[in-house]
């Protein structure tokens, strides 16, 4: 019994560490939220399930990412909408590739957080109320006073930019461009 | 990723298509055109897992640690949007987890999320290692949430995920409490804050200070005495003191401090404070392997050694009338002693008689960035006579051991005549970091040998060596009088101190680091504490 709760506890820990590397590894190939989230919920249910199996000499986010991957199939295929999005060799291609950027992708999280600084106040405003408060576009074009389209473009608008910031730090540091 | 020129449109034209589908407004037809673009274009998979990532690092932002704060976040928000773990169906998951075995599980993380164990509950207990954290005086656990009370750790270290995702190392003897979903009082104590985008305006509170978060990462260290200090590693703060009128701006690299008068004076940038999650990861598994317990067998059998000539533990009772000044801290196992050396004052007295014809050094340190060049470890006080010692870190962040030549003039010697025994190896890797220094000689063999972290560095042969004679000298901040020689600085902090009258071999040195190292790289949980 005592062992089982060490066990417990320290699942819950390891799964609160882990929670972002997870959403990050399934958004690659079910790139929006709130079903990459959904995945994530079926995946904590597995990963508990067979929580005897881990070997904790091996990284758990590894392990918990290919939980997070079957999990991730098994999604695509039950919703339509991304059945003509990314087939299995695809799908593997891009995680693969993915595995080789992670160190990259790691130092462009880093510029982020300066670039999400250098953002003019209101597109500051957009991020803060759409990503980090989550609410929802309704509720960001009302607060903004613009409407849902607008909403939806500015957000594009700002994802640009902030991929031109990133580049651009990260090209600096490494002294190329 | 860059956009260069011919370029430009292609990828703009890419991320519109790539934002179609985040948004779920993707045409079938785009949806196969992305699909070809990714099969067909490798600088489109880059550019599609950077855009995607950066989307997926915004919307991971503000995950499960939200669900703490029970207080809403502003109107319109909408509470059941990304938040997975809440999204839980409950009704669903529990069954599912205790079919699965998992019941108490199904329980705890009901708890947790949906029945805080405290009224407002704003971070949650994600890492302890070896401390007593106390929350209105009963002991916390991995996973449990705390609220607007009075925390308090004697010794230990523990991480704290807070609202938004601030992550927060607190090194204990510390008082705080997590006041709102964005501040945390520090009463007393050390913390290092990650704060993510989404937190950005996170603040630390101190008697003396208040720092505002500006994206970044930095350490808060507030003294027994309230004097309040914030150094900054990398992004901006604000810090502003409880009398000032104006904040002032802080970047990578600088710092502050206000007195407990108030007084605001400026003070070198320090990392050696503060412990950042990457290094408790590696303390928590020394700490779960048992490496406190190991070293405690390895002190009793060095005091065992009939060649013992000191061996100081900071903590020790004993000790207290020779130190002066400098801060009793933690060091680096959780309840034991270490030194803080930060003023020109702080350094302690010792005096040992004898001449010894062989000799070895050992200590554990966590250094600052040389803000005065050298790092001194052990000086005699009479540099002037035949066989006196320094120990130091110098400015090359190599090591060096001096024996004086008596009868020459020491200070042509040092500038121009000799080279002192020195390192190879600089130790600036481990600057912040807890890192194991010996040195050993050998008067007949004129061999003077160099250890880092146990590892064997190098000798150096010296044809003038000389027999050591230890005399009154202190270890940490050199103090003298004679105004040949400049005071020496040691910036950080010491724990243990210990001098052989015989050399140590290879392998006991390496031996002596592996039991006393508080960290350890591989996993604890396969070789567990007995």
């Amino acid at each position: 019994m005592t062992t089982k709760l060490i066990n417990q506890n320290e699942f819950l820990r390891l799964l609160l560490r882990s929670e972002r590397e997870i959403l990050r590894y399934v958004m690659t190939i079910v790139p929006n939220t709130a079903d990459a989230q959904e995945i994530m919920q079926e995946a904590a249910v597995a990963l508990w399930q067979q929580v005897d199996k881990y070997d904790p000499s091996q990284p758990f986010v590894a392990w918990a990412c290919s939980f997070a991957a079957n999990k991730a199939r098994e999604f695509r295929r039950k919703n339509h909408r991304w059945k003509g999005f990314l087939d299995e060799e695809l799908a593997s291609q891009l995680v693969k590739r993915r595995a080789e950027m992670t160190p990259e992708l790691d130092r462009r999280v880093d510029f982020l957080r300066e670039c999400l600084l250098g953002l003019p106040a209101r597109q500051r405003e957009i991020v803060e109320k759409y990503y980090f408060e989550q609410a929802s576009i309704d509720a960001v074009s009302q607060a903004a006073g613009r409407s849902a389209d607008a909403v939806y473009k500015a957000l594009q608008r700002i994802r640009s930019q902030l991929m031109d910031c990133v580049s651009g730090k990260l090209m600096a540091r490494e002294g190329r461009g | 990723m860059r956009i260069t020129s011919g370029f430009e449109d292609d990828v703009l034209s890419w991320r519109r298509l790539f934002s179609a589908i985040i948004d779920g407004s993707a045409t079938e037809e785009q949806l196969q055109e992305v699909n070809e673009l990714l099969r067909k274009n490798p600088q489109a998979v880059d550019e599609y897992l950077a855009y995607i990532d950066l989307h997926a690092s915004l919307s991971a932002s503000s995950m499960v640690t939200m669900q703490l704060s029970s207080q809403p976040l502003s109107p319109g928000v909408n509470q059941g949007k990304n938040r997975w773990l809440l999204r839980l169906p409950v009704k669903r998951l529990i069954p599912k987890l205790a079919i699965a075995g998992g019941a108490i599980l199904a329980v705890m993380v009901s708890l947790v999320l949906l029945f805080p164990s405290h009224p407002v509950a704003h971070a949650v207990l994600v890492r302890n290692v070896g401390s007593d954290l106390t929350h209105s005086d009963l002991p916390v656990s991995i996973g449990e949430t705390i609220g607007q009370r009075v925390c308090q750790l004697t010794h230990g270290m523990i991480e704290l995920k807070y609202a938004r995702g601030v992550q927060l190392v607190i090194e204990g003897p510390a008082r705080f409490c997590c006041q709102s979903p964005e501040t945390l009082v520090l009463y007393e104590g050390r913390l290092s804050a990650d704060v993510p985008p989404p937190a950005i305006g996170f603040r630390v509170e101190t008697p003396k200070m208040e720092v505002i978060d500006r994206g970044t990462k930095f350490g808060v260290d507030v003294g027994p005495e309230g004097t309040s200090e914030v150094h900054v590693f990398q992004g901006e703060v604000i810090a502003k003191g409880n009398m000032e009128l104006q904040p002032t701006r802080l970047n990578g690299g600088e710092s502050r401090r206000i007195s407990q008068e108030g007084e605001i004076a400026s003070v070198y940038f320090r990392n050696s404070p503060f412990v950042e999650r990457q290094e408790l990861e590696a303390m928590e598994r020394g700490w779960d392997f048992g490496q406190k317990e190991r070293w405690q067998a390895a002190v009793r059998m060095l005091k065992s050694d009939k060649d013992l000539v000191t061996y100081y533990q900071f903590g020790d009772p004993a000790l207290q009338k020779s130190i002066h000044s400098a801060r009793r801290v933690q060091g680096r196992f959780p309840g034991v002693v270490a030194l803080d050396f930060v003023e020109e004052q702080d350094y302690v007295f010792l005096n040992i008689d004898g001449t010894f014809p062989e000799l070895t050094m050992m200590s554990w340190v966590r250094l600052d960035q040389h803000p005065y060049g050298e790092h001194a470890l052990f000086h005699s006080d009479h540099w002037h006579r035949d066989g006196q010692v320094h120990w130091l870190v110098a400015q090359n962040c190599q090591v060096r051991f001096s024996l004086h030549r008596g009868g020459r003039d020491p200070v042509r010697e040092v500038g121009e005549l000799y080279h002192w025994p020195e390192s190879t190896r600089t130790i600036v890797n481990d600057i912040g970091r807890w890192v194991h220094l010996a040195v050993t000689y050998h008067a007949d063999r004129q061999a003077v040998r160099f250890y880092i972290n146990g590892e064997f560095d190098s000798e150096t042969i010296d044809p003038d060596i000389r027999q050591a004679v230890l005399g009154s000298a202190q270890i940490g901040n050199w103090r003298n009088d004679n105004p040949a020689f400049p005071n020496r600085r040691l910036c950080g902090r010491m724990d243990e101190f210990v001098i052989l009258r015989r050399m140590l071999t290879d392998r006991e040195i390496s031996e002596y680091y592996k039991s006393s190292t508080p960290y350890h790289a591989g996993n604890a949980k396969a070789t567990a504490k007995k």
